[in-house]
């Protein structure tokens, strides 16, 4: 794939935008503004305090969190029989004509396949973080250091998008993590079975359709299993719990804008009818026990992805050289600066 | 219990100054050295908008849009609202002709911007607005 070239450079001022040049519709890549903001200035202190980051990141051995992550295997099996339970539960709400219940086949597909990923969100917080965020910001680190290490297409392979997808879709973790997060942090006030409907409706209007496949075959990567997984376990949780309609509709719209934008990405993996992704979206609509399954199966692909990061990376290594590197090109260039102006 | 506890706990300074660094090797063009530096950082403040952005645009630049949209999105979760995060994946979205989907975020965009109190981000808007006028 080739690179394209988005306008991100270096502004003047610690969060300065500059103005672009004149294009067609907002967003053109083409003389956009520059969005990296430049660095504030560094004191001696910071770098004393960087350079103490890096003796302590060696002399502890924890090159990284998603390193980290990968060690406490004990924990990670615990925290998915936690979630599993918690899945069951869920599951088990469900059929007793909870809030899912209502939602369309399309809607009902997304949330299973949320629910069966948030043993694996469960996976990586137990490396220390907490939370579905804190999956998605471990998450986004490794599929960063597997994508240098391996490659885009082969990364996004190792995370379960076949070769023909690759070029089509990207692992939703964002998008997935999105839209649970907007229902998690509303949630408290969504219970009602309008809301549930109108749910429906709006997300069947946006393509849910295409967004329950999309999340079916998401589901396999890694991203979209730590990031919306989680997420989604919370919404259960949370919808549960509350019962205000005006927040409701509100989380409906605001969801369906996020399910449409899954289902849009994942435009072209609709038109790509697999037979082996029909078979997943099957699988990731079956029952608990299916769900225990594919979970497990993506814990492992976690698992070897992180394995593979940690024995064959460096990532931590290069990144502290890097600094290293870069903390004595700029102490020249001050000492440069200050020849200067002496 | 803060659900984006840091992974290694470092001051505010520190952050800045390995963003410092990052910034520095990504002028120079080292995709894979700044990157490596970004993904340090954010395992410091996963919450800092400047390293989702920074670490998606080395993606970017090093012909890795797929995973450089990724790096945009976990941005807009994990930093939210993001407005930088939203608009350079606007941008790559429209670069790679996934316009429906780049209209859509960027109409986020502008409700984001319409709510908020922040002038940089309306600034960040509103900039880009001039670009259709």
């Amino acid at each position: 794939m080739s690179a394209v070239a988005v306008s991100i450079g270096r502004v003047s001022g610690a969060m300065g935008v500059q103005a672009g040049g004149v294009t067609n519709v907002p967003g053109s890549a083409e003389g956009g503004a520059s969005l990296l903001p430049s660095p504030a200035e560094i004191g001696g202190d910071a770098m004393l305090g960087m350079y103490a980051l890096m003796a302590a990141d060696r002399q502890a051995g924890k090159t990284s969190a998603f390193a980290r992550a990968a060690a406490s295997q004990r924990e990670r099996k615990a925290a998915i029989a936690e979630e599993l339970k918690r899945l069951q539960e869920a599951a088990k709400a469900r059929d007793s004509g909870g809030f899912w219940g209502g939602l369309k086949k399309a809607c009902s597909t997304l949330a299973k396949a949320g629910l069966v990923v948030a043993a694996v969100g469960s996976t990586v917080v137990s490396g220390g973080l907490t939370g579905p965020l804190a999956a998605v910001a471990i998450a986004g680190v490794a599929l960063s250091a597997g994508a240098f290490l391996q490659g885009e297409t082969k990364i996004l392979q190792e995370l379960g998008v076949s070769d023909k997808v690759a070029g089509w879709i990207e692992t939703g973790m964002s998008l997935g993590a999105s839209a649970c997060m907007v229902v998690t942090t509303c949630g408290a006030g969504a219970a009602s079975g309008a809301g549930a409907e109108a749910l429906g409706q709006s997300a069947a209007a946006k393509g849910a359709s295409a967004a329950g496949r999309a999340a079916s075959n998401a589901a396999g990567a890694l991203g979209n299993a730590v990031g919306g997984g989680a997420g989604v376990a919370g919404a259960t949780a949370a919808v549960g719990q509350g019962a205000s309609a005006s927040s409701a509709v509100q989380v409906t719209a605001r969801l369906a804008a996020s399910v449409g934008g899954v289902g849009t990405m994942a435009g072209g993996v609709c038109a790509i009818q697999e037979s082996r992704y029909e078979a997943r979206a099957t699988e990731l609509t079956a029952d608990a026990e299916s769900a225990h399954l594919a979970s497990e199966r993506l814990a492992r692909m976690l698992q070897r992805l992180l394995d593979d990061l940690e024995s064959d990376d460096g990532s931590a290594e290069r990144a502290m050289g890097s600094l290293k590197e870069a903390i004595g090109i700029r102490g020249n260039s001050l000492m440069a600066a200050s020849a200067v102006r002496v | 219990m803060n659900p984006l506890q840091p992974a290694v706990e470092t001051g505010a300074e520190v952050v800045e100054a390995i963003y410092a660094a990052g910034h520095l090797l990504h002028a120079r063009e080292r995709w894979a050295d700044a990157a490596a530096v970004f993904r340090l950082m954010l395992t410091a403040s996963p919450t800092d908008e400047r390293g989702w952005l920074a670490l998606g645009d080395c993606h970017q630049k090093a012909g890795q849009a797929l995973i450089a949209l990724e790096m945009y999105g976990a941005g807009t979760v994990a930093a939210a609202p993001a407005a930088r995060c939203r608009l350079a994946r606007v941008r790559l979205l429209r670069e790679l002709g996934r316009d429906d989907e780049a209209d859509a975020w960027w109409d986020e965009l502008l409700e984001i911007a319409e709510q908020s109190d922040d002038e940089t981000t309306r600034g960040l808007v509103a900039a880009e607005s001039e670009c259709v006028s």
